[in-house]
Formats: structure tokens, sequence, C-alpha cells
């Protein structure tokens, strides 16, 4: 076993498996097959596109590589995410409104993060060549 | 400072994570005291029933959203990468933003007992009815429900990246059977929470809107929703510390381990069957297929088995160092036995329409949970203590440590099986006098003493090992078997300076043995001739 696909196509395929013994042999329910078949489906679905990418894009040694350091617009938006979900549930607009502020200002910060980022790989790889 | 809290390095993230779910383990563990402390004899003297019920709802969800699920992730995200030769984690933002939604969820969830109707209060399952706004009003309930949500999306980020990293960044060689057994277990236990996790999700936002009147859930609905997610989240704190005794054995009897193949088909069928087996929860709703669950519930000895055997056949006429993280590992193999026998005892209906609600389920799940993982977790600390580190632990504190908790955890857990048997029901603040159960609950509470003892301890070991030099070699033990020992301890920011090749899942032990001379063949016997 070379690559991680078999593994998930194997556990999924299990997991639907069990699923249709529950229904066909048990009288197991809709809600609980539906629920342990379609982690199955999407165990499946996952594993697939690990076999398309391996396929598409093998996994290079020595191939450039950024190291991130750190990501404050990481946590600027996560923080935002907090303010939101209480303020939307619980507070009110007097945690929401500066969630979702929080939110816009942590996006930007992840665009200019990422930009940063391609443009170091993108000079990493003129660099070597590749 | 300001670096170390925003920093998106695995082993950071993976540190910061665990120092977050200590803090939260102090915390759960003075509600542990208290609780014990109102048990320890009949009639109420520290609480009220309603302040009981608020703190063995904390106690129990801290324990399993913010301490335990969080460990366990954060030893799978610091130890994977290194383990497979990965100079980082796919996806580090996802990781680092899901390592601060636990600690924020962990905030919001404890920003309950700011309010005036107090936190949530309707167990760590909170069930419908129970949790809705009539049997539970306030908001600190909404906040519990909100903390819940975070530290679950936060353990699915990740779940996630962890997996991905296993699937996508293995070093050259590095095949899926090569992979280290730990690397194995958090495989598995990812899987678990990428798969297993949403349903909480969905559960607990359901149960948000129908406090808010937005729509109503069906109990038994609600109870698969949960349970779909709880049975699993069992294993995601099982998996990775059975992977770390794996490890442990492995390396401090100077053994390659044995069985590998069949540990990862057991662990595969072990997973699967214990995303099949969820319902086992609901055997007295009447509303789900009894002998189906019973049938997957009790197959898991099959998997379990194989792996238990796999780790005392590595044991077996190994060359044993019997220092704090081997002690350990025996506490665990030991304990969780307790453990896991009970839950094939409660995996028949029949017998668990006895136990169901008593304290034999109390003692079962302490006995997997506490003195199984968290064995299992400490025999993991104090082998990788020095790769975390550079400074290895106190071997004399270490064997205090290990036997306060040996102690501790049968004096506290032990009790409570007979207690249940005789029909104490669980989350009751009090108990007749006339019930003679004084003696085994004022036993237990003293086990929670020197439980409480150990980790103070355990936490001045940790402080004090501060205080010495970094001395630990790359390989701490001198007998590591995968990558992780072939780099400095604590490792570089890229992880590895250089690789060793990966022939087999215990690359190290090749090294070594490659280097030493092969020993001559023997001499070929002469035929037929007799002296």
């Amino acid at each position: 076993m070379s690559s991680g696909d078999v593994a998930l196509l194997g556990w999924g395929s299990a997991l639907i498996a069990i699923a249709l013994l529950g229904t066909t042999v048990f009288g197991l329910a809709p809600l609980p097959t539906l629920l342990l078949s379609g982690a199955g489906a999407a165990c499946v679905v996952v594993g697939a596109l690990t076999r398309i990418a391996e396929r598409r894009r093998p996994r290079i040694a020595g191939k450039p590589d950024v190291l991130l350091r750190s990501s404050a617009a990481t946590l600027v938006v996560t923080a935002g995410a907090t303010l939101v979900l209480v303020g939307a549930a619980i507070v009110g607009p007097a945690l929401l409104w500066p969630g979702v502020g929080f939110l816009i200002a942590g996006a930007g910060g992840l665009v200019r993060e990422l930009r940063a980022q391609r443009r170091l790989l993108r000079d990493a790889r003129r660099g070597s060549g590749r | 400072m300001i670096l170390a809290l925003l920093s998106t390095d695995h082993k950071v993230v993976a540190i910061r994570a665990g120092t977050v779910a200590a803090l939260f383990f102090a915390g759960a563990g003075v509600l542990a005291l208290i609780l014990r402390t109102e048990l320890a004899q009949p009639g109420l003297q520290v609480v009220s029933r309603a302040g009981y019920t608020e703190l063995f709802t904390m106690h129990g969800s801290t324990m399993i959203f913010l301490v335990v699920i969080p460990v366990a992730l954060a030893a799978c995200l610091y130890l994977v990468p290194l383990q497979i030769g990965s100079t980082r984690v796919c996806g580090p933002r996802w990781a680092f933003s899901g390592q601060w939604l636990m600690a924020l969820g962990g905030l919001v969830m404890w920003a309950g007992w700011l309010t005036r109707e107090g936190p949530g209060r309707a167990g760590w399952y909170a069930y419908d009815p129970l949790s809705r706004s009539p049997a539970t009003p306030g908001p600190g309930m909404d906040l519990w429900i909100c903390g819940a949500i975070m530290a679950t999306l936060g353990a699915i980020f990740i779940g996630a990246c962890v997996l991905a990293t296993i699937l996508r960044r293995r070093a050259p060689g590095m095949t899926m059977l090569r992979l280290p057994v730990f690397s194995w277990t958090a495989l598995a236990s990812c899987l678990l929470v990428v798969f297993a996790f949403p349903s909480l999700v969905v559960a607990f936002g359901l149960l948000l809107a129908e406090r808010h009147d937005v729509l109503t859930v069906d109990p038994v609905s609600y109870q698969h929703l949960f349970w779909f997610y709880g049975h699993p989240a069992v294993y995601v704190m099982f998996f990775p510390f059975v992977g770390m005794v794996a490890e442990a054995a492995s390396t401090l009897s100077g053994r390659r381990f044995f069985g590998y193949r069949a540990f990862v088909l057991a662990l595969l069928a072990f997973t699967a069957l214990s995303m099949s087996a969820w319902a086992h929860h609901m055997f007295t709703t009447g509303a789900v297929p009894n002998r189906l669950f019973a049938l997957t519930s009790t197959a898991l000895i099959v998997p379990a088995g194989i792996e238990y055997f796999d780790v005392i056949a590595t044991l077996w006429q190994g060359a044993l160092r019997f220092n704090t993280a081997m002690l350990f590992v025996f506490g665990f193999l030991l304990q969780f036995l307790v453990g896991g026998l009970s839950g094939i005892f409660v995996a028949s209906p029949v017998l668990d329409y006895h136990a169901q609600d008593s304290y034999i389920v109390v003692a079962h799940f302490h006995y997997t949970l506490f003195a199984g993982s968290l064995f299992g977790l400490f025999a993991g600390l104090y082998l990788y203590w020095p790769k975390l580190t550079g400074r290895y632990l106190s071997e004399r504190l270490g064997r205090v440590h290990f036997a306060l908790l040996l102690i501790g955890s049968n004096l506290t857990f032990l009790p409570m099986f007979v207690l249940g048997h005789e029909g104490m029901a669980r989350r009751l603040a009090d108990y007749p006098n006339s019930s003679g159960w004084g003696a085994l609950n004022l036993a237990s509470s003293v086990g929670a003493g020197f439980i409480a003892l150990g980790t103070l301890l355990f936490a001045t070991s940790v402080a004090l090992s501060f205080l010495r030099a970094r001395t630990a070699p790359a390989d701490a033990w001198g007998t590591g078997m995968s990558l992780e020992w072939a780099t400095s301890s604590p490792p570089p920011p890229q992880n590895f300076d250089a690789l060793p090749p990966v022939r087999s899942y215990a690359p190290l032990y090749d090294a070594r043995h490659a280097e030493e001379p092969k020993p001559l063949p023997p001499a070929p016997q002469p035929q037929g001739i007799e002296a």
C-alpha cells in the first residue's frame, strides 16, 4: 500500500457495508443508515480525490516549499468568527458587528499573506530552476 | 512571547494546544474534587443539587471537549509530521485556527459561570428536551453549546490537517505500510474526527435553534446525531494513546513493533466498528435495533485483542528498560483492560438495562478514559518529553507520580462498580444514610485526593525539568525506531536537516543494525560422517 487512498476507499466501503447490513438484516431506521453510509460515502470521495491528486501532482522530494512562521490574520479571522457566533446566538449586535469587522479585516490580511507566500514560492522555484 | 502565540509551526501549535488543555484539566480537576467532596458522606454539605448538576456537566464537558480530545489531537499534530519525515503540516493556518477555536471555545463555555443562571447544566450530552429553554433557561447553556461547537470545529480543522499531511506529505520511501504505529493511530483518529464529528456540530446547531424557538428537534434523532459523534469521540481519546504506548513499548524494549500489518488491519477494522456502535448508548430508548449495535459493540473486542496482543508480544523477551514511561505502559495495559472488559459487559443489552444510568457506567468510562487513556498519555509524555524540550523528566518523581496515580485511580473508580451494582444512580448529589454507600464513597473521594497529589507532583516535575540543561540527544533513549528520533531535540523549525533512508516502519532500527557487522554464516556441517 504505497498510497493512502486504498485505506480511505476500504474504510469508507466498510462503513457503507455495515450500513447496508443494518438496513437489510436488522431494520435500521433511515437517519442512522444515512449517518453511517453518508460518512462512508464521504470517505470514499476523499479517497478518490486523494488518488486523483496523487496522479496529477505526485509528491516530489526537494520541491521548494514555504514554511509559514506565523499568521496574525488567521487569529483575527478566528476571533471574528467567535464573536459572530456568540453575538448571533446570545449577545446580539453588540458582538455580532464587531465580529463581522474582525472577519473582514482578517480576510484582508489573509489575502495579503497568501499573495506574499505565492510570491516567495515563485521566486524560490525560479531560483531552483523548477 | 507574541510569536509563540501567533506561530503556525505545527510543533508550537501542538504545545500551545497541550498547554491550554492542561489549564482546563486543572479546572476540571478542581470541579471533580468538589464533586467527590460532596459525595464523601451522605447529605448535602458543599453544594446545592443545582450546583452539583452544573459541576458534573462542566467537569465532563471540559474533560472531553477541552482536555482529552485536544491533547490527543495535539499529540498527532506534533508527532505525525516528524514521524513521516515532513517539514510541515498540510494547511498550517487551519491547524492554527483549530487550536485557537478550541481555546476560545473553552473560554466561551466557561464564561457561563459568569451568568446569573450559571453555566451549562444538562450533562455533556445535553439531551433534548432537558436542554431546551424551558428546562434549562439562561444564556449559560447557550454559551456552553457555542463553546462546544467551536471546540469541535477546531478539532475537525486539526484532524483534517493531520489526515491530509499523512496522505500528501510523506517523505520519499515512506509508503503507507511504512508509517510508524503512532501515525497509523493518528490516521484512525483523524478519520473519526473528520467523518463523525460534523454530526455534533449539526446536533448542537439544531439545539441552539430549538432553544431560540426556530424549530423543534425529535429527541431520538438528536440522540442519534449526538452519539454518532459521542461514541467515535471515545476512540479519538483512545487511539493516539494506544499509539504512544506502542511506541514506548517498542522504543524502551529495543524491539521492532510486533505484528505490524495485523495491527494496521485491526486498527482499521476497530475504527470502522467504532463508527458503527454508537447506538449502544441508546439501548434503553427502545428506538434502535439492539441486536445490531450489540453485535458491532461486542465485535470490537477482536481488533482490540489483536492490538493488545501485539503490544505484549513487542515487550515479550525485549530488553525492557523499567523507567517511568514503561511503568505507565504497564499501568495502561492493566487498567484499560478493566475499562475495555467492562465495556463488553455493557455492550450486552440485557446487562446494559441493569447498568443504565448507574455508577457502573461512570466506573467504566473513567477506567477507559482516565485510568486507561491518561496512563497512555503519561507513557507518551515521559517518552517524548526529551524530544519536546531537550530535557528529561525526573525519574524519581516520575515513579512516585506513577504510584500515586495507580493507587488514586483504582481507589477512586473501583468502588464505583460496586456502588453501581448496588443501585447508586449517577448524577445524584446525595444518597440516603441507610444505603450503606458511605464507606465506598469515602474511599472513592480519598482516591481523588491521591490523583490530585499525583497531578501536582507531575506539574512540579515539569517545572523542575526546565531548570535542567538541555542534554537530550536526537535519539533520546538510544533505541528510537522512527524518524522523530533522527532529528535534534527539540526539532528545528523545518523539522529535519537530513533524513535517513526509509525502507521499513522502523528506519532508525534499520540504520543501527546496518552498521553492526553481520554475523558469519554457520559453518557447513559435514554430511554423512559420524565421529
